[in-house]
């Protein structure tokens, strides 16, 4: 059976594929969300037990999750 | 860095100021050169992929879609109705954008898609759903489930009733007069909610200004204003921030860092949840001045 390797929207293979101006914004939201992850990271480190800190993270990475998938949908619909 | 999420119900508060004026890039529709109508029945729904264009829905009182459209000469518009949906495709070898005007009854579902698409949407009944990536998505007076999404572009939804999803990456979300389970979401665009109404509103954004009925929430920092026969129950909850209230209503408890407190203003009817995770939380006032660095 041959399997096909999805194209990260991310890579080089991504970008080729999407509006450079869309690729640009992609990358820029996603740094965006990476930051608000960092940040809740830093301060759940400094303390663990905080559930509301623990939800935060999840969120965020909840929203770098979806845009990534979006992302991923974009290439191959514009690719 | 700015992450705040809102649950409000019911709450009612003027609003700060008109949506934006529409996106200078949004093409112009023109001379028809496709015109055809066919008839439908109860249970069919339209489904139209458009790479690139307009899109303009608008009701009617007949249980027909007339499809008007312009585009090139090379291009062909096929308008087919089934069983269940009527679809509408481009045939030929033509390029270019197809601009479409769609008159369809009330209570048809619509689903719109495309690239460089701009929707818009006027009265439809039935279940919407409008996704793009570089336009524009404007919504009035839906009543069913209402899904808008952008990647770059605004979203607008305008008088709509009933389960509303509005999204952008990078463009703002504005919300007018809206009413029901509301959730709004931008990543670094700025959400405004005005006069809504809703049963439940989930607005969040990472690094774009949130603005809802007199509320502003703006590099981390959340300002409310609610009149002051305002009948709701606030939870509160910041983690680096703080929480102050012109309002004497007391708290439930201690205010502490990461900790939800509430307070209650009149009978509590509605339900306010708000939680930013570096700024400051203030209930003000009408009339009260907002800070002069927040962007109005």
């Amino acid at each position: 059976m041959r399997r096909t390797t999805a194209p990260s929207p991310t890579s080089d293979q991504g970008r080729d594929r999407l509006d450079p101006r869309t690729y640009e914004v992609l990358e820029r939201n996603l740094r965006t969300i990476d930051r608000a992850i960092d940040e809740a990271r830093r301060a759940l480190e400094a303390d663990p037990g905080n559930v509301y800190l623990n939800n935060h993270l999840a969120g965020a990475r909840q929203r770098k999750l979806a845009l990534l998938r979006r992302a991923t949908a974009l290439v191959y619909t514009e690719g | 860095m700015f992450a705040a999420t809102a649950v409000v119900a019911a709450l009612l508060v003027t609003p700060l100021q008109p949506p934006a004026a529409p996106s200078a890039e949004r093409p112009q529709l023109g001379t028809t050169q496709t015109d055809r109508t066919v008839d439908v029945t109860r249970g069919m729904r339209l489904t139209l992929d458009n790479q690139a264009g307009e899109i303009v829905v608008r009701t009617w009182d007949r249980d027909a879609v007339r499809v008007q459209a312009r585009h090139s000469s090379r291009l062909q518009i096929d308008v087919r109705a089934g069983d269940r949906s009527v679809q509408i495709r481009r045939r030929g070898n033509g390029r270019g954008s197809v601009d479409y005007e769609l008159s369809v009854p009330a209570w048809m579902p619509v689903r719109l898609s495309g690239t460089y698409l701009f929707a818009t949407l006027d009265g439809v009944q039935g279940e919407v759903s409008a996704e793009t990536v570089q336009g524009d998505i404007a919504v009035r007076s839906s009543s069913g489930q209402t899904v808008a999404r952008s990647v770059e572009g605004r979203v607008t939804v305008d008088g709509a009733k009933g389960r509303i999803e509005a999204r952008s990456v990078d463009g703002d979300v504005l919300l007018t007069g809206c009413a029901g389970d509301i959730v709004a979401e931008s990543t670094d665009g700025n959400i405004r909610v005005t006069q809504c109404p809703a049963t439940s509103l989930d607005v969040s954004t990472i690094d774009g200004d949130i603005i809802f009925d007199g509320a502003v929430a703006r590099d981390g920092n959340v300002y409310l204003r609610v009149p002051e026969d305002t009948s709701a129950t606030f939870a509160i909850r910041t983690y680096e921030g703080r929480f102050t209230s012109s309002y004497a209503a007391p708290l439930s408890g201690d205010y502490k860092r990461g900790r939800r407190v509430t307070f209650t203003l009149g009978a509590g009817g509605a339900a306010v949840e708000i939680e930013a995770f570096d700024g400051r939380i203030q209930i003000l006032k009408p009339g009260e001045a907002l800070p002069a660095d927040v962007k109005r």
